[in-house]
């Protein structure tokens, strides 16, 4: 089976860590030793350090690796940080075709207001926003975004079904990744209901392992197609269908 | 370079070489959560299909409900025999339960220690109240599972306090003091029987291997809250941290063994 990551990351994380990734190559051991073919990547210093800066060392950094595909994380457009009219164009041109937020780090408010041009921008291009578990502010901006290709990420190893499972009923672009999915029978019960469409495959590395979401979703009660399509399948398509 | 308990593993999703003990268990259902299968039946299907052979478990009746729910763990333990073993829960906040608990746990060979959750019952692991249960785990070297977590009311710094003064008791840190790893493991290499245990902590980067590095894999156990987790996720941990397969058997089950009294056997 191919797994492709969603949710990896290397370099600085300004934290105490037990596991170190600072460059591309220590991500990449830590994947074939498991058996992960490809990772959507973004770069640690961007979400500490300085994101733009970040993003461009990214591209740089991660072209001798086609298994790494690069993801940008965004700034609101009112600084001039993030140029509206150009960043479509700079992300076709580096191979970008998703993006993070972190609005807490970054000390702005993810919503209509402050980042409406950039998320109508997003819906009508189909890029994937991937955020951080917070699901007010999930709930907020899907219900001013209903087409947004929105990621909810690292949601918690409780199993947040009671949050996301109504997300899932009412947005058609809602997905959830299974880096924090640890709930017992969670992915047999939620293919069952919701078909496997919307589940991806991923690890939150290095916060967190890699060898636990794989094995789960290796020997998960569901069908091979399922799997296959939760590893790899279903980012892939979500990449695909994103016009830049 | 894949392993042998690795590759088993990945093949199956269990190790036939390698069966796993689940020292920190739960049954029934839990208001925070919601459990697709929280009973017997989807709990063994689900050990069944991962590998572990025996789960050590607090029934959350016992953990929330008060003393009474101890006996939804025997009653749990009774039906499957094979698989279930109990911890008798002690709720500081109950004292005059006390006596009924030790009286539980001496009489009923399916009750193998004891379980407290500081933080469920807000009662310090220093409080006077539990002295009754350390002072009796101390004499007779029983087995206590407590949930431990960073901060005040469980973090290692209230283990130590505990160990200084009760050196003798088979000391499970439930979940490893979350957060305060390094704290943790200084307790672990202090006093001979103070264990980390790993249920959710094995999911950080890391983790695993940095505590087999600094106690030996002899004072590391398995654990995986079922009916929370999917067995599979907390093996991957441990399967794919940077260990030998020799650690991995200490974690897996020969620590087990050993505190349980109990031989399964490779």
């Amino acid at each position: 089976m191919e797994f492709f990551d969603c949710h990896a990351s290397y370099g600085p994380t300004y934290t105490r860590t037990l596991l170190e990734l600072p460059d591309p190559q220590a991500l990449i051991a830590q994947m074939e030793r498991v058996g992960i073919g490809k990772a959507l990547v973004y770069h640690g210093a961007a979400v500490r350090g300085y994101p733009l800066e970040a993003n461009q060392r990214l591209i740089t950094e991660l072209a001798p690796y086609p298994q790494l595909v690069p993801a940008w994380v965004l700034l609101p457009p009112q600084t001039g940080e993030w140029d509206l009219e150009s960043f479509p164009g700079e992300m076709k041109a580096s191979g970008v075709r998703a993006l993070w937020a972190f609005p807490g780090d970054h000390r702005y408010l993810l919503n209509k207001v402050t980042m409406g041009p950039v998320l109508e921008e997003l819906v009508a291009r189909k890029i994937p926003l991937f955020l951080k578990k917070d699901w007010e502010l999930i709930y907020s901006v899907l219900a001013d975004f209903p087409e947004l290709v929105l990621v909810a990420t690292g949601h918690g190893p409780w199993g947040r079904d009671r949050y996301f499972r109504p997300l899932l009923e009412q947005y058609p672009n809602f997905y959830i990744d299974t880096a924090n999915y640890e709930l017992d029978w969670g992915l047999e019960a939620l293919c069952a209901k919701y078909g496997h469409e919307r589940i991806l495959f991923g690890t939150a590395t290095p916060d967190r392992t890699m060898g636990g979401p794989l094995l789960t979703l290796l020997h998960a009660p569901i069908s091979c197609e399922a799997k296959e399509a939760i590893a790899s399948g279903n980012l892939e398509r979500i990449l695909g269908e994103v016009k830049l | 370079m894949r392993t042998q308990l690795m590759e088993e593993a990945i093949k199956d999703g269990l190790m036939p070489s390698c069966p796993i003990i689940d020292i920190h268990g739960h049954w029934g259902p839990f208001s925070g959560i919601y459990f697709p299968k929280p009973y017997g039946d989807g709990m063994i299907a689900s050990m069944e299909r991962s590998g572990v052979v025996l789960n050590v478990f607090s029934s959350h009746a016992a953990l929330f409900e008060g003393f009474e729910g101890n006996l939804v763990t025997l009653r749990a333990v009774r039906e499957y025999p094979e698989r279930f073993r109990g911890y008798v829960v002690y709720n500081p906040n109950e004292p005059q339960t006390w006596e009924r608990c030790r009286k539980l746990f001496e009489e009923y060979e399916e009750f193998v220690g004891f379980k407290i959750h500081p933080g469920v019952d807000n009662y310090s692991l220093l409080g006077k109240n539990y002295q009754p249960l350390f002072e009796y785990a101390h004499q007779k070297q029983a087995l206590v599972l407590s949930h431990t977590w960073g901060g005040d009311i469980c973090g290692a710094k209230a283990v130590r306090g505990v160990m200084e003064k009760y050196p003798e008791i088979r000391f499970l840190m439930g979940h490893s003091c979350y957060g305060e790893w390094e704290e943790a493991v200084k307790v672990a290499q202090d006093f001979p029987h103070a264990y980390l245990e790993l249920t959710a902590a094995y999911a950080v980067g890391g983790l695993v291997a940095y505590f087999v590095e600094q106690v030996g894999a002899e004072k590391v156990l398995f654990g995986t809250d079922a009916p929370w987790f999917d067995p599979h996720y907390p093996m991957g941990c441990v399967i794919f941290a940077e260990i030998s397969d020799e650690d991995r058997r200490n974690i897996f089950y020969r620590n087990a063994e050993r505190l349980l009294g109990i031989e399964l056997g490779d």
